[in-house]
């Protein structure tokens, strides 16, 4: 059976090994084999439960003002466009148009605020920028905020107070905090979505025995666990691990001269390369499949009397991981069949490299519809936040779907280059090789 | 042109070698140094935060030029007919190392003065950081390149300890790539050492294999 055969070819060669190894060290890393040192436990009354983010406007107006005054006063402000810390330093006109923002929100006169933070005379040259915030802001009894500094205080004895004004509605500090982060390029804290993050409210008593009950109804448990294990594995080993394997074997034929025979054999190309396909895609998810349920039966005998589902690892094996598989694998098949070089390994390295670096700010649960390794990186101590997992899990079947729509879009055109290549119509990358070597013999042409 | 057997044409050789072996890893590693800027700011940056499109991007250039030495040499038809000729192989190889790790270094000085020029807090240090970060990554690529015989297999190594990096973090002690975020530098000379080292121990290997074939 062809499928077999080529999935011992795989499994037997010097790079597989690589990438077991390669896979059991990125998830050793990520500490999958210690779950029985993170146990779920039950929430006792009188204790502390942790934090929750809420919209609570007295919470979230002071202590959004205090930041963007201090970022204003410095002119640097922090922001995330998509996902990278950014740090921000507005024109002049710009700065004037955050103080008037300002104003709105303090009812302090534009020019003042100008001024007094950030250290700019309307219209004068030679303005000058000094730094507040830290010890040099102050929180004053009613909830707004003096600065001090020495040098202002030079210039005018008494201390200026921020603080939003009495009559400030939530919805407009909101449009206006709105109008901040569009000054900025987005991103920002203070964006109308992100602006919930100022409000931080601890968890009661019966809400974390709500959620603890959501992990052991919801999850059973050992849903959790894997959950965690699948962000873990997702994110460091089976987004582009699998490219490799992909890449290398793709050009073993080229490599030992065998395409040609390959070519004269009667098996269709559809046929052959669904095949080699599957065969991958299989001989990678194998050690995965192994490894989620070593490390999910760590825990299985700390949970004595309650209900666990023991077929959650291979749930979410399949489910979360394999169509990160699948995209890895059929990137590299198709680019490897197209141009006839390792490029794949370049462009799925790029991707796999942002997409990391974008998660980092949403790593709690991060199922963006192009996510390539979704992200919910909450353990037992977080009671593995099963709500948001419920929430966001229309996003995240989406997501996963579309991966694997790709992934087997990307196989079939696979199947067509190599249809060409066959019936001898398309040479790979002929067009790109005969570009490249014409410029070299014009250049030796030049140089004889 | 006719060379004298005595006379090894150094520049001759690396002047050969970039045009028809390192256009390729030179493109993609400019691409890397422009694409870095639209991604994450390189403006305005103080000392630490401006380390980390060094440490995090920038020195994966390492990657990209270092790890594809070999590659030539690793088509049989090539090998033997470069075995063929009297220029050592093993000259070949260093003349490329240095001259990969010399565009890795100049491309990491470049992108450092152009953060300079966009007010960031850099200095030679930082810039150094990267480059020892780079010749790190990029030897463990060339080592395993050496050692499996197969440049795709290098690339893997690299990118996986890239990984470890974001997900141990300080865990990995003197070997921690992204340390100058932190504002700790001790790390960067076991980087270079060890970067050195695994060169040094992939030409060796690659020599002693060509002896025993």
């Amino acid at each position: 059976m062809l499928l077999l055969q080529e999935i011992k070819k795989i499994v037997k060669s010097i790079p597989y090994m690589i990438f077991v190894a390669a896979v059991v060290i990125g998830l050793f890393s990520q500490g999958v084999f210690r779950f029985q040192d993170d146990l779920l436990e039950e929430p006792q009354p009188g204790g502390s439960y942790g934090y929750k983010h809420e919209e609570i406007a007295e919470q979230i107006m002071p202590a959004a003002l205090r930041d963007l005054l201090t970022e204003f006063s410095n002119n640097n402000y922090t922001t995330y466009p998509i996902g990278f810390i950014k740090h921000v330093k507005l024109s002049e006109s710009k700065q004037e148009k955050m103080a008037e923002i300002l104003s709105g929100i303090t009812g302090n006169d534009k020019d003042r605020i100008l001024q007094e933070a950030a250290g700019i005379t309307p219209g004068a040259s030679g303005n000058y920028t000094f730094q507040i915030g830290g010890d040099g802001m102050q929180q004053d009894g009613n909830g707004g905020f003096t600065i001090g500094s020495d040098e202002k205080q030079q210039n005018s004895p008494e201390k200026m107070a921020f603080a939003v004004r009495d009559d400030m509605d939530y919805a407009r500090f909101k449009e206006l905090m709105g109008q901040a982060d569009d000054l900025l390029g987005g991103g920002s804290n203070y964006a109308v979505d992100s602006l919930i993050g100022y409000g931080t409210v601890p968890l009661t008593y019966e809400e974390a025995k709500e959620r603890y009950d959501l992990a052991i109804s919801s999850d059973k448990v050992t849903g959790g666990y894997a959950r965690l294990f699948s962000d873990y594995a997702g994110v460091m080993v089976l987004s582009i691990l699998p490219v490799f394997l992909a890449v290398i074997l793709g050009m073993k034929d080229r490599r030992v001269k065998m395409e040609a025979l390959i070519y004269t054999k009667k098996t269709s190309a559809a046929k052959l390369t669904f095949i080699r396909y599957l065969a991958l895609v299989i001989a990678a998810m194998l050690p995965v499949i192994l490894i989620s349920y070593i490390s999910n039966m760590m825990v299985w005998s700390s949970y004595p009397g309650i209900q666990l589902d023991y077929l959650a690892p291979l749930k979410y094996d399949f489910g979360w991981l394999l169509p990160s598989v699948m995209i890895s694998i059929a990137i590299g098949m198709f680019l490897t069949e197209l141009t006839g070089t390792p490029i794949a390994v370049a462009v799925q390295g790029l991707w796999w490299m942002f997409d990391v670096n974008l998660g980092i700010k949403s790593v709690s649960s991060g199922y963006a519809l192009l996510r390539l390794a979704p992200r919910h990186n909450a353990g037992a101590d977080s009671l593995f936040r099963t709500q948001d997992y419920l929430d966001h899990f229309g996003d995240l079947v989406q997501n996963r779907l579309l991966m694997a729509g790709i992934a087997l879009a990307l196989i079939l055109l696979t199947i067509l280059i190599y249809e060409s290549k066959r019936k001898g119509k398309f040479g790979g990358n002929a067009i790109f090789k005969k570009a490249v070597s014409s410029i070299r013999d014009r250049k030796n042409k030049s140089q004889a | 042109m006719q060379f004298s057997k005595k006379r090894f044409p150094v520049l001759e050789i690396a002047k050969i070698n970039l045009r028809h072996n390192a256009l390729l890893s030179i493109a993609v590693a400019v691409l890397l140094c422009l694409v870095t800027p639209l991604l994450i700011g390189t403006a305005n940056l103080d000392r630490n935060s401006a380390a980390m499109p060094l440490e995090m991007f920038v020195s994966l250039v390492g990657v990209v030029l270092l790890t594809p030495i070999f590659q030539p040499e690793q088509n049989e038809e090539i090998d033997d007919l470069v075995s063929s000729k009297y220029c050592s192989t093993a000259k070949v190889h260093l003349i490329r190392t240095v001259y990969s790790a010399g565009i890795a270094a100049l491309l990491i000085c470049v992108f450092t003065v152009s953060m300079k020029l966009q007010s960031c807090d850099v200095t030679p240090v930082l810039a150094l950081g990267a480059i020892a970060d780079a010749l790190f990554l990029g030897s463990m690529g060339m080592l395993t390149s050496a050692l499996t015989g197969n440049t795709v297999i290098g690339y893997m190594p690299p990118l996986l300890y890239y990984a470890l990096n974001i997900g141990m973090g300080p865990k990995l002690g003197s070997l921690y790539l992204f340390s100058m975020v932190t504002g700790s530098y001790t790390a960067k000379l076991w980087l270079f050492l060890a970067g050195l080292l695994m060169m040094a121990a992939a030409l060796f290997y690659q020599r002693l294999r060509k002896r025993m074939a």
